[in-house]
């Protein structure tokens, strides 16, 4: 916890391109993830706060709703999001990560 | 009546083999555990040196509580489709974790979220409110599982609902005070292997028996249940659209402002180990309410006409909570329901470690090594401290246990995760990531979003109405997130841009060292330890 940089180095890392260019690309990545979830699960939740019906249709012959495939769908989104969040920050925003701390620690 | 002393009788000697080896093996690890805690890191995070795979399956057993397991497949054996808005809304947060809190999180803080809610504000007062809504929220976690072990106990050991309460207590204490976080880490870990294990146990002989057809499985359902088709859409469990949004953004936001899961990412080495437990969790998660699922749906197949497990008016024996572990007697005989009964035994075991351990450090961390000792007390004193308050979290957990008998567990866990939104979620997500601001503005929106959420429920029919008999609720809805998160939120902005006291310059200006740190990991704990 010990933490021997002046603030003249916390100026520095903020005005250096690496820094500004990390903040940039983790920005295009975690605000899609974000959004995604929230407005998928936000959708979900208001279609049983007003139209319940519409999630309760079945789908052809079968017994299974509209409901069901969007609930297990939503369970799988959000474990693939996660995935995609890790895989994708252990590319570019990980050597960004890695330049600035190379250049500044 | 009959029926049930015939399935008290019918309980076999596997349920309490099982779950004393359970016992045997988790107080083993104990023991060794106690010989590893000597530093404070070692009590709180387990010296960081966790693996990210241990530690995705641990948050698993930690956040897979008995409620999900029991109640969600209880839900489903009622009403079908109701039960997929709590596995929903239990999964939905975890994205938001991964991509907003966990890197900054672990990068600025040392043991838990008041380390990092603190870091550039004024410490003191934020450590207080800090831990009234960790408290807040692990004890209205504990009651639930406290009351569901007890009824669960009762049922499936024919044991008296006080002496459940008190073993339950008096294990949890033991694991926390003389094991810390590497025993409970070994705790949960177990737990999560067993209970992952006992419910695909259980989904594939549903399935089997259905030859892998999803379709025919939801069709016999709809076939033999009682309301029909309506299984397979929105039913009961949410009267009205603003009940439903509540119960959505407390489920939503309030995982990411669950203490005892936020405490989970200092236990492994860095950043990026946290967030590869995340993921590892949320996989792990996600497949078990999949599994739950299933077994609701079964139970209705398997257990709707099946006299051995109704009682004379056609309910289930013991509750709808037991349609797991009636499932899994039907299905699996004596064995499995012996294995499924100890398993959800220790599954409320090791939640309640995780909520005791996550409560009494920040009484030791935050109100006295912080606020009281001023940052000068030493590992030894501050280790005393910790068992001391897990004693007092432990005495406290089993004394609302007896008191909440009654109490709906599934309602208490919704409320656990409503103070979680509105009280701390607010206040990490502001302080990671707005620069403008201030101690103030914290603690307003710490303060607002907690008193809102209680008061909000206290106000509400199931505490107005039901405990204090007055005529009509104040508050016409069950769950209080939808209005009391927005007003943390609003009370951290108004309280910050209208402060101008000398603290708020210091509050804004520490922000960009605050942020280097978050966003590169430098300067970050790194739980190197010298031991």
């Amino acid at each position: 916890m010990t933490s021997n940089k002046t603030p003249a180095s916390t100026e520095q890392i903020l005005n250096s391109t690496e820094f500004k260019q990390l903040i940039v690309e983790r920005r295009k990545l975690s605000l899609p993830v974000v959004f995604t979830i929230t407005v998928a699960y936000f959708a979900f939740i208001l279609m049983i706060a007003f139209d319940p019906s519409v999630l309760g249709q079945t789908i052809g012959d079968g017994k299974v709703s509209i409901g069901i495939y969007l609930g297990l769908g939503l369970l799988l989104l959000s474990f693939f999001l996660t995935y995609l969040y890790l895989r994708l920050s252990n590319g570019k925003v990980a050597e960004l990560q890695q330049a600035v701390r190379n250049k500044f620690q | 009546m009959d029926k049930f002393i015939t399935a008290l009788s019918n309980l076999n000697g596997t349920a309490v083999i099982i779950f004393l080896a359970f016992v045997a093996v988790t107080l083993g690890i104990t023991h060794w555990a106690s010989r590893h805690m000597k530093t404070t890191n070692d009590a709180y995070s387990a010296g960081g040196q966790i693996t990210a795979f241990q530690n995705g399956l641990a948050i698993t057993g930690d956040y897979v509580s008995a409620a999900s397991f029991l109640g969600i497949s209880g839900l489903v054996y009622m009403s079908g489709f109701d039960g997929l808005i709590y596995a929903v809304g239990f999964l939905v947060g975890w994205p938001l974790v991964m991509a907003l809190i966990a890197e900054p999180l672990r990068n600025l803080g040392k043991y838990n979220f008041s380390d990092v809610a603190s870091y550039r504000f004024n410490p003191h007062p934020i450590r207080v409110m800090a831990s009234f809504g960790s408290l807040a929220t692990v004890f209205c976690y504990l009651i639930a599982q406290m009351v569901g072990a007890g009824k669960l106990i009762e049922v499936l050991f024919g044991l008296p609902y006080l002496s459940a309460v008190m073993i339950v207590g008096v294990l949890m204490m033991v694991y926390v005070v003389f094991g810390g976080m590497l025993a409970t880490t070994w705790v949960q870990l177990i737990k999560a292997v067993l209970v992952l294990f006992g419910a695909s146990v259980i989904a594939f002989l549903v399935l089997f028996h259905f030859h892998f057809n999803f379709n025919d499985m939801f069709a016999s359902a709809v076939d033999t249940h009682s309301k029909g088709l309506a299984i397979m859409s929105p039913g009961t469990l949410l009267k009205d659209p603003v009940s439903a949004m509540s119960l959505g953004i407390g489920l939503m936001f309030g995982t990411a402002g669950l203490p005892h899961i936020l405490m989970r990412f200092f236990t492994v080495p860095d950043a990026q180990a946290a967030k590869k437990s995340i993921f590892i969790a949320t996989g792990f998660i996600g497949y078990f309410y999949a599994l739950v699922f299933i077994i609701g749906f079964g139970a209705i197949v398997f257990l709707t006409k099946n006299p051995d497990f109704l009682d004379d008016k056609g309910g289930l024996l013991g509750g709808s909570n037991m349609a797991a572990v009636h499932l899994a007697h039907a299905l699996g005989g004596n064995v499995l329901y012996g294995f499924v009964s100890a398993v959800a035994f220790s599954t409320i075991l090791a939640v309640v470690a995780g909520l005791t351990l996550a409560g009494a450090s920040s009484i030791s961390h935050d109100l006295y090594a912080n606020v009281f000792r001023r940052e000068s007390t030493s590992d030894k004193g501050e280790i005393k401290v910790l068992r001391i308050a897990t004693l007092a979290v432990g005495l406290i957990a089993i004394i609302l246990g007896i008191i909440f008998e009654n109490q709906n567990v599934a309602f208490m866990v919704g409320l656990a995760f409503a103070i979680g939104a509105s009280a701390n979620f607010p206040v990490i997500l502001t302080s990671i990531y707005w620069k403008k601001m201030t101690t103030r503005g914290a603690l307003a929106g710490g303060w607002f979003g907690l008193i809102g959420a209680v008061g909000l429920v206290i106000l509400s029919k199931t505490v107005w109405v039901d405990i204090f008999h007055f005529e009509t609720a104040v508050f016409p809805y069950e769950y209080p997130a939808l209005f009391s998160m927005p007003l943390s939120f609003l009370a951290i902005w108004f309280f910050s841009i209208t402060d101008n006291s000398s603290r708020a310059l210091v509050d804004r200006a520490g922000f960009d060292a605050q942020y280097v740190r978050s966003q590169t990991g430098i300067g970050a704990s790194t739980n190197t330890v010298n031991h």
